[in-house]
This record gives structure tokens, C-alpha cells and sequence, in this order.
């Protein structure tokens, strides 16, 4: 007897054609996030993938595989060979091992038609032997405490438990976009749900020394280490950021340098995004969250892009981005006490209604010298793949 | 770039001879000091040295010494100690709002334990008013916790007067110093100040990390915090750090007769500090009190943020430290500023600058420059109320 993960897949069954794609290319997520699992095997079955794995490593590669995206349930199930016999006697062990238990229910379906007894004989069956040697249990169909599973293919596999996954798409099956990483709870959430429609997510950090401190990178790294349970690998980019940032802060009126920042770093990733065969950026705004982020303020910084800007969580108010950032795990790293550039220029009174017009007329005196300074933020960025 | 290490508060860099004689320790003498054989006894016999040292230092006996893995577990070891063994009805317990947070959590956290926990505020300067302590101390107080030196202001509590009073109104309660920031720096006497519990640690004064030692008096009634296999007396079992405890003599031997010569050359050293600093920027702050502990230096700029400065000073190759490691989002606040009242726009802005031997007189000058560079570039840049 082995022990496997059974892979259902929601959504991307649907896609008609392209089934085969999306199919491959979530078993190929699955191999990568397994690659700390040695003994972990993806093999592809009937509508289903099955992970082949080791006793000891059951554990750990399912709650690996159950943050991969495209995915809606997994079960963790035990194969035996499809012979009646066999199939009985694991069931009445399925049963009597269970702990708690007073009423169970057999589901059996048989997908390999050469078998000689139909799905709902089976169900009788297995439900008389499981009676007549298990003691103290009986039959609910409709609310049992155990609802045992008999999928008779090729191989037999039971199981008794549904884990619920995170559904979405296979991340790759919706091309690249470029996530403005800040330290902060938002924007891991933002790069998680991007991620989740099957976007490959690259991140672009702005480094302020000393203005945010090296705990800051190590701290943004760890997040997109977290991250990147979901999202597969991850390219982020560390911009040395400083030198504009001062330039900006000594050029610009007081209240629209947080724009006007936040427009170059708009510029860079987008530099950085086409770089990288990116077709989107993604940021983490929410709308009306802070000053910079009124819907005046998106417009004066969306209008320097020159792709589409996903903003995930526009409608999220911050408790229910907390929420996520919980469940995902990246909350705890994200309120570690850094200082970090978003917080430490904020004028006292920053504009809430910016105008593009006024942004390109403070940004003149400095337009010609950040040609050169962009370009050389995006040359000497400092690249870490996790 | 020549390092400059101005945060000898946080910790200090062991001593290379420290260093060597636990290497020896390490290599040589690794016997299980409670091992029967000759090994074992060559590592009790090391250990014992180091407690006799102490102990002199203190000016208390040997067997008064318990070694322990650093101040924050003898903090908690005799707090904890001593309010556990306690089943009184009616107890009270008095420390300072300045302390340690090892000492000031443990209080908070009895708190919510049916024990009445006073906290006594502080001056500006960061002094306990003994008229406070006086009127605070009761028939049911078993325990005052009181630092005698600040760690981040350097202010020095006057441990004397401090034992007097409360032992003149109970005879019975414990008086418990934190001594980590004063031991090899500034002398004490715990039989004139009336003492019967202290906190020490190894690696304030070039010892190494993970070790230190409680001086608990004879006849205190303490509950252990570990118990197993009853080494240092039943009070605190596991096998003994040899290697720590010997590092720690040695960091002992090495300062205990230079240490008050060199108390008068810090001293001056922090002066030139304060009077270059003073002369460079303006709009600063020298919190603490001047006749405090020369090896600490905690000093706030206005319209600076504590952190970015000790960033921008780490870009130089100088290190000090914040206050108390705050920003905005910090749970913790500032509590020891807070607690002497330094006016708000000045508590963003602070550091703590902290000496040692090895600080020269150039050292101070190019400290200062980085920091009155540093400060004036910064104010240009954050100015929370530059005008539109």
C-alpha cells in the first residue's frame, strides 16, 4: 500500500483547447515546489494529478502542494491494487482505524468500466462487509462522520478527506507583471492575488540607505520568501533608490514629493518590467487608504505608465487585507518596526489632489538628470531570485 | 575605513586574551565540572576562581554566586525567585519605570497576578525620588528591583540610600540591583548599600555572550527558575558554561584594577564629546545626568529621526544605537524618554552614543564631524514643517 496526494483542478478543466497546457503547467508548479521533496512523483491521471510520495514526506509535500494555484482540493488517499478482495479489506481497515466515528457512508465510483461491479453494488457492498467487521458504526448516507472514497481505475485509491485549496489559475498561464514590493501588508497580498490568476510575479524594491535600513531588505526579501510558496519563484529586484529620492525631496515642493516618488518608481519598474518581458505592474493600493492613494493621487502616478497597472485590492478595506496577509503568512514579517521610504519623507501635509499638469511642471527641473539616474537605479539594482 | 564601535551598551567585543583563555577552556579543559573524575574537577576548579573573583568584587562570600546565562535570566531568576516562593495573601513589589525590560515585563506580567506592583517614576534626570520610595515601601513589599545604571541614559541610582530606606521599613523585603551596566565600571558593596540580590553579564565588559552571574545573599529564600541536576547549589541546574564562566573571569582580571583610572578617562572622553557636539549643532539635547556613567552618552537632535541617523553614521562606519530601538510602528515606546519627560520633538531623534577603552580622542572628533554632517544633511531633507 502507498501513500498519494490526489490534485484536483477547478477551473482550468474548463478551458477547452488549452486544457493540456494548463494541465502541464500546473504539474510542472507542483514538481518545483516539491523539489525539496525528493521522493515526491507527479504523475497525470484522468482529470486528476496524483503525487506519488514517500510515508514520512506526506505530510510536508501536501502542505506544499496545497499553496500551488489552479488547484481545488487535494486528498490524501492510499492506492491498492483493483481487486475486490483487496478493495474490501482496506476498506473495513479505512473504517476501523478512523477515530470518533459512529456513522459512515461509502462513495464509490468506478472509472475503469472492465471492473465487474458497478459503482452503486460496490457502494452495497463495501458498506455490508465494512458492517458486518467493524463494530460500533453504522450507516448515514446523508451526514455521515465518515465518508469514505473508493475510486476504482486502473489502481484503486480511497480516501476520506477533502482539503480545500486556493483554486485560481497555474501561475505562468497569465504572463509576467511586476510587483511594487514595499516592506509593508499590502503588497505581498496584491502580488498573492495576481499571482493567483496565474501571473508570474517579479518584485521591484526601492532601497533608501539610510534612509530605510538593511532590516528593510532583509525583511522585503523574507516576504517575497513567503511569497513565493504561492507564486513560485520569484525575481526581485533591489533599486538603490536614494540619491533620487534625495533629489526629488530637495527639488520638489514639499507636498507632492510623495507623487512625484512615487511616479519615478512607477517609471523604474515599468524599465524594469520591460526588461523582463513583463506586461503589467502590479501595486498594492487601496482606494482612499492614504493620501497618495485618493483617486486624484492613482491618476497622477498611473499617468506615467505606459502598461497596465493591476491594483488588486483597490476595493479592500485594510482589515480585509489583513486577513489575507494573515492566512498567507506574510503579515507577522510585514509590521517587523523598520523604518521604511514610505513613511519617513511624508510631509505633513501631502497634496491629496495632485494634478498631472503640476507634477510634470515640478518634475521639469529634474526630468533631464533622472533620465541618467533611472537608468542608472534599474543598471545597478541588485537582482535576488527566491 | 577604521570602525568606530560606540555602542558598548549593546555589547562590546571580547577581549583577545578573553577570547584565548576560552579557547583554552574549549579545547582543554572540557570535563563536565559535575564529572567525578580529574577533568571534572579541573573545570569546577576553573569555575570556582571566577566566583571567587566575583565575589570579591561584590565584596560578598563565594557561595553567594550563581552563574547564569546572562542578565536577563538573572533578572528573571530572582524576581521570579522571589515572588514565587512568597504564598502571601498580601504582597507588594516596587521597581522603576526605567528599568530593563527584563525586570520591568517580568512586574508588568504580575500585574495581572494579584500582587500589588508599584513603579516608580523618575526626574528628568532619570533619579528616583527616595521620598517616593520611602512613602511606597509597606510591611507587605518582599521585593524593590532598582538599577543602578541606566542603560540608556547612564544615570546612576544611589544604591546606598536606596538600602537603607527600604530595609528601615522592612527588614524582611529583598532589595534586588540590576547591576549589568555598573559591574567592572563602577564599584559596589553590596554589604554597605544593605543589597541582597545583583544582576550581572559577561559581555558588557568584553567578556563573552551567554554568560553572567547573580549574587544572591545567604538566607534569601529564592525558588529556582530551572531545576534538574542541582548544580550551583539547587539554584540553577545544567551543566556550566566553563567556557563562558572562564571568558568572564578573565574580562574580570582584566579590569578590576584599572577600572577606576580608566572611569576618569571615559569621563573625559564623553565631555569632549558633549562640548564637540555642542559646539557643531545646534538644537541638541544631552538627556541623563552629567555625574552619571561616563560610558553612556544618550543625546537627542531635533528635527532628526533617531534611526536614519544611526544609518547614515553606520554608512561611515560608526555605530551607536536609538534610544531604545523605536519608530512609528513600534509596539514598545520609548519608555525610558518617555519616563523622563523629554519633549516630543526630541524623542524621535535620539541616540545612544556608548564608550570603552578603546575610543581614542580622534575617534570622538571624527564621530562628531560624521554626526554633525550627518545631521545638518538630514535636517535639509526632513523637516516635518518646511514651508511650502
Amino acid at each position: 500500500m502507498e501513500h498519494v496526494i490526489l490534485v484536483r483542478y477547478g477551473e482550468i478543466a474548463l478551458k477547452g483547447l488549452n486544457r493540456n497546457f494548463f494541465i502541464e503547467l500546473l504539474a510542472k508548479n507542483i514538481r518545483n515546489t516539491l523539489r525539496s521533496v525528493p521522493s515526491a512523483k507527479v504523475k497525470k491521471i484522468q482529470g486528476r494529478l496524483i503525487v506519488d510520495v514517500n510515508d514520512e514526506d506526506l505530510n510536508r509535500a501536501m502542505e506544499r502542494v496545497q499553496k500551488v494555484f489552479g488547484i481545488v482540493s487535494i486528498s490524501p488517499a492510499i492506492v491498492i491494487d483493483s481487486d475486490i478482495a483487496v478493495i474490501e479489506e482496506n476498506a473495513i481497515e479505512q473504517v476501523r482505524s478512523a477515530e470518533d466515528i459512529k456513522t459512515f457512508k461509502i462513495t464509490a465510483k468506478r472509472g475503469d468500466k472492465t471492473f465487474p461491479i458497478k459503482s452503486p453494488d460496490l457502494c452495497c457492498r463495501l458498506g455490508e462487509v465494512v458492517l458486518d467487521n467493524v463494530e460500533g458504526v453504522t450507516v448515514d448516507i446523508h451526514n455521515p462522520d465518515l465518508n469514505l472514497w473508493v475510486e476504482v481505475r486502473e489502481q484503486t485509491y480511497m480516501y476520506h478527506e477533502f482539503i480545500a485549496c486556493n483554486g485560481g489559475l497555474p501561475v505562468g498561464c497569465s504572463g509576467k507583471g511586476a510587483l511594487l514590493l514595499s516592506g509593508g501588508i499590502d503588497s505581498p497580498v496584491a502580488g498573492y492575488l495576481m499571482a493567483k490568476r496565474g501571473v508570474e510575479v517579479i518584485g521591484v524594491y526601492f532601497h533608501s540607505f539610510p534612509f530605510t535600513s538593511d532590516r528593510t531588505k532583509e525583511k522585503v526579501i523574507d516576504l517575497a520568501k513567503i511569497m513565493s510558496q504561492y507564486c513560485g519563484k520569484i525575481k526581485l529586484f533591489v533599486v538603490p533608490f536614494t540619491e533620487i529620492q534625495t533629489k526629488i525631496v530637495e527639488m520638489c515642493p514639499d507636498r507632492q514629493t510623495t507623487i512625484i516618488m512615487r511616479r519615478y518608481m512607477m517609471r523604474i519598474a515599468e524599465m524594469i518590467a520591460n526588461n523582463e518581458g513583463a506586461k503589467a505592474m502590479i501595486t498594492g493600493e487601496s482606494l482612499g487608504q492614504v493620501a497618495s492613494q485618493t483617486m486624484e493621487g492613482l491618476a497622477a502616478t498611473n499617468a506615467v505608465a505606459g502598461m497596465p497597472v493591476f491594483r488588486p485590492l483597490i476595493g479592500f478595506d485594510k482589515t480585509e487585507i489583513v486577513k489575507i496577509a494573515e492566512t498567507i503568512g506574510t503579515f507577522e514579517t510585514s509590521i517587523l518596526p523598520y523604518e521604511d521610504c514610505c513613511t519617513i519623507f511624508v510631509p505633513k501635509h501631502p497634496e491629496t489632489r495632485p494634478k498631472v499638469s503640476e507634477m510634470l511642471r515640478s518634475e521639469e527641473k529634474i526630468a533631464e538628470m533622472m533620465v541618467q539616474m533611472m537608468a542608472t537605479a534599474v543598471a545597478e539594482s541588485e537582482v535576488v531570485t527566491l | 575605513m577604521k570602525e568606530i564601535y560606540l555602542d558598548n551598551a549593546a555589547t562590546t567585543r571580547v577581549h583577545p586574551q578573553v577570547a584565548e583563555k576560552m579557547m583554552d577552556a574549549l579545547v582543554n579543559n572540557y570535563g563536565n565540572p559535575s564529572s567525578l573524575h580529574r577533568l571534572g574537577i579541573r573545570g569546577e576548579q576553573a569555575i570556582k576562581e571566577v566566583r571567587e573573583l566575583i565575589a570579591k568584587n561584590l565584596n560578598c562570600q563565594t557561595q553567594e554566586i550563581y552563574f547564569t546565562s546572562g542578565g536577563t535570566e538573572g533578572n528573571n531568576m530572582i524576581i521570579q525567585g522571589v515572588v514565587e516562593n512568597k504564598k502571601r495573601n498580601r504582597m507588594r513589589i516596587i521597581t522603576t519605570a526605567i528599568e530593563h525590560p527584563s525586570v520591568l515585563d517580568v512586574f508588568t506580567f504580575y500585574e495581572n497576578h494579584q500582587i500589588e506592583v508599584i513603579i516608580l517614576g523618575v526626574d528628568a534626570q532619570g533619579h528616583i525620588c527616595l521620598d517616593e520610595l520611602e512613602a511606597a515601601m509597606n510591611q507587605d513589599t518582599i521585593l524593590v528591583s532598582i538599577m543602578g545604571v541606566n542603560n540608556e541614559l547612564g544615570t546612576i541610582q544611589d544604591l546606598k540610600a536606596i538600602g537603607k530606606i527600604v530595609k528601615a521599613v522592612n527588614p524582611k523585603c529583598i532589595f534586588h540591583a540590576d547591576f549589568v551596566q555598573g559591574f567592572m565600571k563602577i564599584p559596589i558593596n553590596v554589604q554597605a548599600s544593605l543589597i541582597d540580590a545583583v544582576t550581572l553579564s559577561g559581555h558588557k565588559i568584553f567578556g563573552p555572550k551567554g554568560v553572567g552571574a547573580a549574587y544572591i545573599k545567604k538566607g534569601t529564600d529564592i525558588k529556582p527558575l530551572l531545576r534538574g541536576g542541582g548544580q550551583e547549589n539547587n539554584m540553577r541546574s545544567g551543566t556550566e558554561n566553563v567556557p563562558g564562566i572562564v571568558g568572564f573571569g578573565e574580562a574580570i582580571r582584566l579590569r578590576k584594577d584599572s577600572f577606576n583610572d580608566e572611569f576618569e578617562v571615559i569621563r573625559n572622553l564623553r565631555t569632549a564629546f558633549i562640548n564637540e557636539l555642542e559646539a557643531k549643532i545646534d538644537d541638541i539635547k544631552i538627556n541623563g545626568d552629567p555625574n552619571g556613567s561616563p560610558y553612556v552618552l544618550n543625546v537627542s537632535f531635533n528635527r532628526v529621526r533617531g534611526e536614519v541617523l544611526l544609518h547614515s553614521l553606520e554608512a561611515k562606519g560608526i555605530f551607536v544605537s536609538t534610544g531604545s530601538a523605536c519608530s512609528s510602528h513600534k509596539k514598545e515606546k520609548q519608555y525610558v524618554l518617555k519616563a523622563i519627560g523629554l519633549a516630543e520633538e526630541y524623542k524621535e531623534g535620539t541616540i545612544r552614543i556608548s564608550f570603552s577603552k578603546d575610543i581614542t580622542k580622534d575617534d570622538v572628533k571624527t564621530a562628531v564631524e560624521a554626526i554633525a554632517q550627518a545631521v545638518n544633511s538630514l535636517r535639509l531633507l526632513v523637516k516635518p514643517n518646511k514651508n511650502r
